[in-house]
């Protein structure tokens, strides 16, 4: 910060936020909790479909984030209803009629849906199609191209968006340096905290932009 | 967001390309490595490589010309004082160092080192770009630059490359973009925004100072890069027509002086469009240009401090802000504005660009193939019956007043060209159905190649 003036502005935001919580810790003799997220990781085939035919059913609005393997095969997908709960689920984890009564679910969701996601339109939705999915773009926003609009200065990835705008704590690194030796278990938890981020950041970008919440 | 939805569409048309004219020109590009490496090698004394496999392959003695370290060895060897970077401080053989060292000695080995580096970039960016079906794709990245323009690279899945900075005035550059063909039963018909950045810098001059000479000028349809050419070189109007070097010079002065750039910069820049001219040259012509246009300086440049320095933002006029967070309240912000003076008219055409796209989406989908910043590449039927509406289509796509703060409105004019392939457009100038008609049947008689 005292060499690179242009990152004063930056500096100062994140040392608002440190004294936010060092205040909460004075006034309250404890750590100001951190959100509560449901992660729904590894789910069976009848909680997966629960839980899309839900989603599909209400039209509810979902942040979507998929997880690579390799950088070069999409692996998971969560789907987020809310800053809070989130559910990912592996492609390829469910056969035979199982696994095409999810996909179908997905493809409707995906179809019919409102959508969020970060870099969705320039990534997951390319990605999503050629799995065979039909995304609707017309239902989607995008967090990234909205920060792009807001503050063009700024760096734009959700990692950067999430100290912005969430009390989440630096988690990137579980999805970075995950290896296939570690479980799935451990990626589709962090899939799915991308998804809940992502949410969060969106509403609150709403909160900016000066838009109506949905 | 919805011009990223549009963009998610155009990106998977990508454009098409010839492979037979695309492998005439990667053997082409292999036998001037070669030459040029020859050559290189001639002027040193020793065997030269274009890279380090060649070079291993070769055997010791062998200079590696992608080796740094080699190659400062050496430049000192042959006395050649080797410029340091701007950002490390070390002595540097990246391009814009190896450009200032040829433009000031004209040394016969940098002069074949450059070579072999344009052709390594042609070569490993385009020529060898992934295709699939012989087609180039593009990812344009509407978050890619803080003007708001798009920027390109290769897709998702690694296939094409970039779109935006196709080379134009170098022999590889006009060979590649031949090679980007129309569809069979298709032609590209591009719609230009005429001397875009020059419009908007003219009505922020006359918008703040009432000096509307140079926006005059250009209503009045004066080509401004031409006659700031032929006041820089001494020469008469027609020698300085559009395609020559002398308009590509004044049109590069032009945007350097707008913008605030130096002699070195502007050198490096003409550059890598294959121009070699030193930094004392590029000086003269940065000179003569303010000698003509004080108002670049007195008024425009002005503003743009003005602006920084009390608000700290610039709002185009689409309403576009951007935040200069590293101004500082005292000491040398010069980088700051010089990066400021480029942003309104870079983000106004770019958002101009960008609406028409939306526009012509909107109302003709699946025809845009291109975004250049200042251009739209449309692919249409190959017929008078599709062109002319297509044309007209973007005629008004473009057709945008933009308003200034203190009244002063402009509307960017569209030129017109029509082509089989990327390089031989012809120019069909501003929208007239009887020119478009006429440049299409000559095009229709040519034989096609």
């Amino acid at each position: 910060m005292l060499r690179e003036w242009s990152e004063r502005d930056i500096s100062i935001f994140v040392l608002r936020k440190v004294r936010e919580e060092l205040n909460y810790f004075l006034a309250n003799g404890k750590l100001q909790p951190l959100p509560e997220r449901q992660l729904i990781i590894e789910p069976t085939f009848d909680d997966a479909f629960a839980f899309l035919n839900e989603i599909a059913e209400k039209k509810t609005r979902v942040s979507v984030d998929i997880e690579m393997l390799f950088r070069r095969f999409p692996y998971t997908v969560a789907l987020a209803t809310s800053p809070s709960v989130a559910m990912s689920i592996g492609f390829g984890d469910y056969e035979g009629e199982h696994g095409a009564k999810l996909w179908r679910l997905l493809d409707r969701i995906f179809r019919n849906n409102n959508q969020i996601g970060q870099n969705y339109l320039g990534f997951d939705s390319h990605w999503l199609e050629t799995l065979g999915f039909r995304v609707n773009t017309g239902l989607v926003d995008d967090t990234m191209v909205a920060h792009h609009v807001l503050w063009p200065e700024l760096p734009h990835k959700l990692e950067f968006l999430a100290m912005q705008y969430t009390r989440e704590p630096y988690y990137k690194d579980e999805g970075r340096k995950w290896r296939p030796s570690e479980g799935k278990a451990k990626l589709m938890r962090y899939n799915c905290k991308d998804a809940t981020v992502t949410y969060e950041v969106f509403l609150k970008e709403l909160e900016e932009l000066n838009f109506p919440k949905p | 967001m919805p011009l990223a939805r549009a963009f998610f569409e155009i990106e998977k048309r990508g454009v098409a390309v010839d492979p037979a004219k695309l492998d005439e020109l990667r053997r082409y590009v292999n036998a001037e490595l070669a030459k040029s490496c020859a050559a290189a090698g001639g002027v040193i004394g020793r065997a030269v490589a274009p890279s380090t496999a060649e070079a291993v392959a070769l055997g010791e003695g062998t200079l590696n010309l992608g080796s740094p370290a080699q190659l400062l060895v050496e430049f000192k060897r042959l006395g050649l004082k080797v410029p340091r970077s701007r950002k490390t401080g070390k002595e540097s053989t990246g391009e814009d160092q190896l450009n200032t060292m040829f433009a000031e000695t004209g040394h016969a080995f940098l002069r074949e080192i450059l070579r072999v580096r344009e052709l390594n970039k042609v070569l490993g960016t385009y020529v060898n770009a992934k295709l699939a079906n012989n087609i180039l794709y593009a990812s344009y990245v509407v978050t890619g630059t803080v003007t708001g323009r798009r920027s390109s690279r290769a897709n998702f899945l690694g296939l094409g490359t970039n779109h935006q900075n196709l080379p134009k005035h170098s022999d590889l550059g006009r060979m590649f973009r031949r090679c980007i063909v129309a569809r069979p039963g298709k032609i590209f018909v591009a719609g230009d925004q005429d001397q875009a950045e020059d419009w908007i810098v003219q009505a922020i001059i006359a918008d703040n100072s009432g000096d509307a000479s140079g926006l005059d000028e250009l209503r009045a349809g004066v080509d401004r890069h031409r006659k700031l050419a032929s006041f820089i070189f001494s020469r008469p109007l027609d020698e300085c027509e559009k395609g020559t070097p002398f308009r590509f010079y004044g049109k590069k002065t032009r945007h350097a002086g707008n913008y605030g750039v130096g002699g070195n910069a502007l050198s490096a820049e003409l550059a890598k469009e294959g121009f070699h001219i030193n930094k004392q040259q590029c000086e003269f012509f940065l000179a003569k240009f303010h000698e003509s246009e004080p108002s670049i300086r007195g008024v425009f440049q002005r503003y743009v401090e003005r602006e920084i320095s009390t608000k700290r933002f610039l709002r185009t006029p689409f309403g576009r802000e951007r935040c200069f967070f590293g101004c500082r309240p005292y000491g040398d912000n010069s980088s700051i504005f010089r990066d400021a003076y480029s942003y309104t008219p870079q983000s106004t055409v770019g958002d101009n660009t960008g609406l028409a796209i939306l526009y012509f989406e909107g109302s003709c989908p699946g025809l845009v193939v291109m975004d250049l910043h200042d251009e739209v590449v449309l692919e249409v039927p190959d017929s008078v019956s599709a062109v002319i509406p297509a044309a007209d289509q973007l005629r008004k796509a473009f057709d945008r007043e933009i308003r200034f703060p203190n009244g002063t409105t402009i509307v960017i004019p569209t030129q017109f060209k029509l082509g089989y392939n990327l390089r031989d457009m012809a120019e069909c100038g501003r929208y007239n159905e009887a020119g478009l008609l006429r440049t299409y049947n000559t095009l229709n008689q040519l034989p096609r190649a």
